[in-house]
C-alpha cells in the first residue's frame, strides 16, 4: 500500500506559493521551495553529452567521491624553501614558468611579458628591457606553465631558475607543490613590473629573506598550512584576495624560530617588517597548499570535478580530473572591480594568474562569505558575499570537511567544482582576484571579481561524455 | 495614447506574480491595458492578438511587460516598473525558503508528496528527483512533454508511487485540496479524474446531494491517451479499490483512445470489487453492452447524481426524474428573459466543463464550433474568431503557455467577452465561475464589470453564468451569486442547467 492514502498529508510545494496556503488551511503540512528554473540547453552536442553523463552517473559519482576523499584526506605542510632549479621537477636553466595554460611569447599579455623581462634581468641574462625581449623572442628560453611542474604562481606567476620557492608536501600522499615567495604590493614582478627596485627586492628575497625563512622553517620542522587556512577563515580571510589573518598567523608561528636562527637584529627586523607589511604574504602558501591537495586528485577516470582553473592574461584554462592533462581554454575575461586612484576599468588586463587554484579547492570567491572586509569587490554588502558563497554550493560536489564559514553557521566551504553542475545550471565559478594594468611595468591597479567562462566547462563536458 | 514594451532579460518570476503585478498596473490612473508575461512564442502571440506587442526581440528566458495608456501615465509607470518587481522578490526573500527537495526534506523528513506547478519544461527533473526519494507526485503544470509524462509514470508505477498529472488541476487527498478544489463533504465516494473541472463539478454535485468524497485523484488530461496508456488510471483504481474508506468509485474522463478506454473498462470489470460509475464524455452507449458491473453516465450532472444514488442503493431511474425536473425549472426561469434567434458563445475556464457543455447542447444546437470539438469540421483554434455557436475552453494550451490558468486570471477571457459582444449575431454568452481554493478570489466582481461593458456594446446580450462552488468555499457563494443576479445575469448551479438555459434562449 502506498504511503499516501489516509496518512497525514505532508507536502513539498514547488511553484505557485498560494497552493501552500490552502493545504495548511485544510490541515496538511507544507514546505514551499524557492524555485529557480534550470538552464535551458539548446546545443544538440551538449544535450547529448548531458544525457550520456546522466546515463553513466553512477560511474561518475564513484569517481567524484574518490576525488573528494583524496582532497579531504590531504595533509598539507610547509617543509622548506629551495632554489627553483634544484627542487622543481623538470626545471632547467633555460626555462621560465608562467601562470595559466601554455602560451607562446607573441601571444602573451603586457604584464606577463614585463614579468619575463624582469626575470631575465634578475637572472643576469639580460641587462635591459630590449635585450630581454630579444632573448625571450629568440626561442632560447622554454616557457612552460607552472601547473606542468607541480607549481603555481600568482598573477604572471613567473618562476625563473634562481628564485627561491616554498616547498609544501601533502603528507597523506607524498606529493609536493611549489610557489615563489610573495613580493608585496605595488610595483612587483608578478604584475609585470621590472624596474630596479623590483629586481633589487627579488635579490634581497633570494639572498636574505629566503635563507632566513628556510632555516626557521627547518627549525620548526614543518608548519601545518591547512590548519592556518582553517583558522584564517574564521578571522575574515578567504585566502585569495584577503590573507591578512593567515599572514599574521604565519608570522606568529614562525617568529620564535626566526628569532632563534637569525642573529642579526637588523635583518630580523627587516624580515618581520617585510612580511608584516604584505597582507598577501600567505597567498603564496595558500595557493601551493591548494595545488598540493588538487594535484593528487588529477587523472581519476570519469571524474567530472575541476582540478585546475588558471589564467595567463590571454586565456582562461581549466583541467578536469577525468580528462587528465588536457587544458580547455578560451579567451580570459576582464575582471570588474574597484580601482586604485587614477586607474579605470579601461586599464584592466584580462584575468591572469594561477591563484584561481584557491577557488578550485573551495576557497577564494567560494569562501567569500568569510571575508566581509573585502565585500566592496563583490558589490558592497556582506549579504552579497553570502549569496555568492551560497550560489557556489549549486555547482560543487560537497561542503568542505575542514574549511568552514562562520557566517553560514560553520557550514563547510563549497568544494569540488563539478562541470556537470556548472553546465546544467549555467552558474560558473566566481573568482575574486587582483587586477593588473594591461601595460607591462605598472603593476596592480585594483581588485574585483569575475566569472569563469561557461564555454570551457561545456567543452570539457562534451569530451568527458565522449570518453564514457 | 501610447504602447510600450519593456523587456527584462534573463529573469524569472512565476506567472502568478507577474499577473498580480500586471493587475496592479492596470488599476492605475491613465492605464488602459497592461500585461506581463514570460516571453514564450505562445505568449507573444497572445500579446499580438491583444494588440500589445511592439518588441519581438524577446526569448523564453525574458519577461515582457506591455503597457498601454495615456502617454504621461505610461511613462510614469515604466519608470516605476522595477519597484513592482523588487517588492515581489523582497517579499520572497524575507523568509529564507529551502531551494531544493533535499533541503526541504531535512526540514520535513516524512514528506509524502511533492506538488509541482512550475513551467512544464522543468517538471521532469524535479519529478524524477522526487520519485527517486520515494515521494508521490502531483503535477499541476501543463505543457509537460508527453515523453516526460510517460517516463515519470512508468517509474511511479514501478515503485508504487502516485504520479497525478501533469495537467491535473484538481485533487483532494485525505481531505486536503491540491490545486483547484472546492470545500466539499468528506465521504465514501472516491473520484478518479482525467479532467480537473470535471472532478470539481462532480464533487460539488455529490456534496450538494448529501454525500462526500474520500479521495479525488486527478490523473491528468493525457493519462488515457495511447501514449500513456492509462497507467495512473489503473494504479489509482487499484489504490481506491483497496481503500477501506472508499465504497464507490466515480471515474471521470474525456473520451480519448478507444483502446485505452476498453482496457480501463476491462480492468474495472475484472479487478475492482466496488461499484464504479463511469463518465467518458462523448462516449457511445454501445461501448458498455459487454460490461455488466460498470454503471455508465454521460454528463457530469448525471455522473454526480448516479454516484450518490448507487452508493445509497437507490434506483438509478430516480436520476432521470431529477434531470427532467431541472429541465422544467430552467424553462420556467428563462421565460422571464428575452428570446432571440441568435448564437451562443460559451467561454469556459474549465476544459471538462466545455466538453460537457458541447455534449449537453448537441441535442438542441446544430454546428457547435469549439477548440475541443471531437468533430473535425467544427474544430477551430481557440484564438480564431468565433462563428455560429462557439464553445471555447480557455484553459487549453493555446491560452496557458507561460500564463496562469483562466480560473485565476480572467484577463484573456475578459478580452474575449468584449470581442464576442461586438458580434451582433451573439445572443447569449455562457460563462463558468469556478469557486474554491486557489481560484479567483472575487470572480463575480470582475465578471459583473465586464457584463456591464459588454452590454454597452451589445444591449440585447444575455449572460448565463454558472457558479461551480459550495457554500463553504472561501469566496462566499451567496455574495457571488447576489451581485451576478443584480447585474441581471441568469445564474445557475450546474453546467447542465447553464446549457439548458442558454439553449432555451436561442431556440
Amino acid at each position: 500500500m502506498n504511503n499516501l492514502i489516509n496518512k497525514k498529508l505532508k507536502v513539498i510545494n514547488i511553484g505557485i506559493e498560494e497552493f501552500a496556503e490552502s493545504i495548511k488551511k485544510s490541515g496538511g503540512e507544507v514546505i514551499s521551495i524557492d524555485f529557480k528554473p534550470p538552464r535551458i540547453i539548446t546545443n544538440e552536442e551538449l544535450k547529448y553529452a548531458l544525457k550520456k553523463v546522466e546515463d553513466n552517473i553512477e560511474k561518475i559519482e564513484r569517481a567524484n567521491k574518490e576525488f573528494i576523499d583524496r582532497l579531504f584526506k590531504s595533509k598539507i605542510y610547509l617543509i622548506g624553501i629551495g632554489k627553483a632549479l634544484e627542487v622543481i621537477p623538470g626545471m632547467h636553466k633555460d626555462m621560465i614558468l608562467h601562470a595559466g595554460p601554455d602560451i607562446e611569447w607573441d601571444r602573451m599579455c603586457g604584464p606577463m611579458k614585463g614579468a619575463i623581462i624582469g626575470a631575465l634581468i634578475y637572472e643576469g641574462r639580460a641587462k635591459d628591457e630590449k635585450e630581454a625581449e630579444e632573448i625571450a623572442s629568440s626561442g632560447d628560453i622554454e616557457f612552460s606553465p607552472c601547473h606542468h611542474h607541480n607549481s603555481v604562481g600568482p598573477m604572471a606567476g613567473i618562476i625563473s631558475p634562481s628564485m627561491p620557492v616554498f616547498i609544501l608536501i601533502n603528507k597523506e600522499f607524498g606529493n609536493r607543490a611549489f610557489c615563489t615567495l610573495n613580493e608585496g604590493l605595488g610595483k612587483v614582478l608578478r604584475y609585470g613590473a621590472y624596474s630596479n627596485e623590483v629586481i633589487e627586492r627579488l635579490k634581497w628575497m633570494e639572498k636574505v629573506l629566503a635563507p632566513a625563512l628556510k632555516s626557521a622553517i627547518e627549525g620548526a620542522g614543518e608548519i601545518d598550512i591547512k590548519n592556518i587556512i582553517a583558522q584564517a577563515l574564521y578571522m575574515g580571510d578567504e585566502l585569495h584576495n584577503r590573507n591578512r589573518a593567515a599572514t599574521s598567523l604565519f608570522i606568529r608561528t614562525i617568529a620564535p624560530y626566526l628569532v632563534r636562527k637569525v642573529r642579526d637584529e637588523k635583518i630580523l627586523e627587516s624580515i618581520l617588517r617585510f612580511i608584516d607589511s604584505n597582507d598577501h604574504f600567505f597567498l603564496n602558501l595558500s595557493m601551493p597548499a591548494c595545488k598540493a591537495m588538487l594535484e593528487i586528485c588529477e587523472g581519476i577516470e570519469n571524474c567530472s570535478i575541476v582540478t585546475v582553473m588558471a589564467r595567463n592574461g590571454t586565456e582562461f584554462g581549466i583541467k578536469v580530473s577525468g580528462l587528465k592533462d588536457r587544458w580547455f581554454k578560451t579567451e580570459a575575461p576582464i575582471p570588474r572591480g574597484l580601482f586604485f586612484g587614477g586607474y579605470t576599468q579601461e586599464d584592466a588586463n584580462r584575468d591572469i594568474g594561477d591563484s584561481a587554484i584557491t577557488e578550485t579547492a573551495g576557497l577564494g570567491g567560494f569562501a567569500i562569505a568569510s571575508a566581509p572586509a573585502i565585500v566592496q569587490f563583490v558589490g558592497g554588502s556582506p549579504s552579497d558575499a553570502i549569496n555568492y558563497s551560497n550560489e557556489m554550493f549549486k555547482i560543487t560536489y560537497s561542503e568542505n570537511n575542514i574549511f568552514k564559514i562562520p557566517y553560514l553557521n560553520f557550514k563547510g566551504t563549497p568544494t569540488g567544482i563539478d562541470i556537470i553542475k556548472v553546465v546544467k545550471t549555467g552558474i560558473t565559478p566566481i573568482i575574486d582576484t587582483g587586477i593588473a594594468h594591461k601595460k607591462a611595468g605598472i603593476g596592480q591597479i585594483g581588485a574585483g571579481i569575475l566569472r569563469a567562462p561557461l564555454k570551457i566547462f561545456e567543452d570539457a563536458l562534451i569530451q568527458l561524455a565522449k570518453n564514457l | 495614447m501610447k504602447l510600450v514594451n519593456i523587456i527584462k532579460r534573463d529573469v524569472y518570476f512565476d506567472s502568478v506574480s507577474l499577473m498580480l503585478i500586471a493587475k496592479r498596473i492596470r488599476e492605475r490612473e491613465g492605464i488602459i491595458d497592461a500585461s506581463i508575461m514570460i516571453g514564450t512564442e505562445e505568449n507573444l502571440k497572445i500579446l499580438e492578438t491583444a494588440g500589445l506587442l511592439k518588441d519581438r526581440n524577446v526569448s523564453a528566458n525574458d519577461i515582457i511587460i506591455a503597457i498601454r495608456g495615456e502617454d504621461r501615465y505610461v511613462e510614469e509607470v515604466s519608470k516605476e516598473i522595477d519597484n513592482y518587481f523588487k517588492e515581489v522578490s523582497e517579499k520572497k526573500l524575507s523568509v529564507k525558503k529551502p531551494e531544493s527537495i533535499e533541503e526541504a526534506l531535512k526540514l520535513m523528513p516524512d514528506t509524502n508528496l511533492v506538488l509541482i506547478s512550475v513551467a512544464g519544461r522543468y517538471v521532469y527533473q524535479i519529478g524524477l528527483e522526487a520519485l527517486n526519494k520515494n515521494l508521490n507526485l502531483k503535477i499541476f503544470s501543463d505543457n509537460v512533454p508527453i515523453e516526460d509524462e510517460i517516463k515519470l509514470k512508468k517509474i511511479g508505477k514501478e515503485r508504487g508511487l502516485f504520479v497525478l498529472g501533469p495537467d491535473a488541476g484538481t485533487s483532494i487527498i485525505n481531505g486536503v485540496p491540491l490545486g483547484f478544489a472546492n470545500v466539499v463533504n468528506r465521504g465514501r465516494i472516491g473520484i478518479i479524474g482525467a479532467a480537473g473541472t470535471g472532478i470539481q463539478e462532480a464533487s460539488v454535485i455529490i456534496s450538494k446531494y448529501g454525500e462526500g468524497i474520500s479521495q479525488a485523484l486527478g490523473i491528468g488530461s493525457r493519462d488515457l491517451s495511447n501514449e500513456v496508456g492509462g497507467v495512473m488510471a489503473k494504479f489509482c483504481l487499484e489504490e481506491l479499490s483497496n481503500d477501506k474508506n472508499t465504497d464507490l468509485i466515480l471515474f471521470i474522463a474525456k473520451f480519448s483512445s478507444e483502446n485505452v478506454i476498453k482496457d480501463i473498462l476491462d480492468f474495472i470489470e475484472k479487478k475492482v470489487e466496488k461499484d464504479v460509475v463511469t463518465l467518458f464524455l462523448g462516449i457511445d452507449k454501445k461501448f458498455f453492452k459487454n460490461y455488466k458491473k460498470i454503471i455508465p453516465s454521460y454528463n457530469l450532472f448525471e455522473a454526480g447524481l448516479k454516484a450518490v444514488y448507487v452508493l445509497n442503493k437507490k434506483d438509478e431511474k430516480e436520476v432521470e426524474k431529477i434531470l427532467e425536473k431541472k429541465r422544467l425549472d430552467i424553462k420556467r426561469m428563462v421565460s422571464k428573459f428575452k428570446k432571440s434567434k441568435k448564437y451562443i458563445r460559451a467561454l469556459y475556464s474549465g476544459g471538462t466543463l466545455c466538453e460537457d457543455a458541447i455534449i449537453l447542447a448537441e441535442p438542441y444546437l446544430k454546428k457547435i464550433y469549439s477548440n475541443v470539438s471531437k468533430v473535425k469540421e467544427f474544430r477551430i483554434d481557440g484564438t480564431e474568431k468565433s462563428r455560429f455557436h462557439t464553445f471555447i475552453d480557455m484553459g487549453s494550451d493555446e491560452f496557458t503557455k507561460g500564463k496562469p490558468h483562466p480560473m485565476i486570471d480572467f484577463e484573456t477571457r475578459i478580452r474575449r467577452i468584449l470581442k464576442e459582444a461586438e458580434d451582433k449575431n451573439v445572443g447569449v454568452i455562457i460563462l463558468d465561475i469556478v469557486l474554491g481554493y486557489n481560484a479567483h478570489p472575487e470572480p463575480a466582481t470582475e465578471i459583473v464589470k465586464v457584463i456591464k461593458e459588454a452590454r454597452k456594446i451589445n444591449s440585447d446580450l444575455e449572460f448565463v453564468v454558472y457558479i461551480l462552488g459550495t457554500q463553504n468555499d472561501p469566496q462566499n457563494y451567496s455574495y457571488q451569486r447576489k451581485i451576478l443576479e443584480e447585474a441581471k445575469a441568469i445564474v445557475v448551479d450546474s453546467n447542465y442547467e447553464a446549457i439548458l438555459a442558454g439553449c432555451e434562449i436561442v431556440l
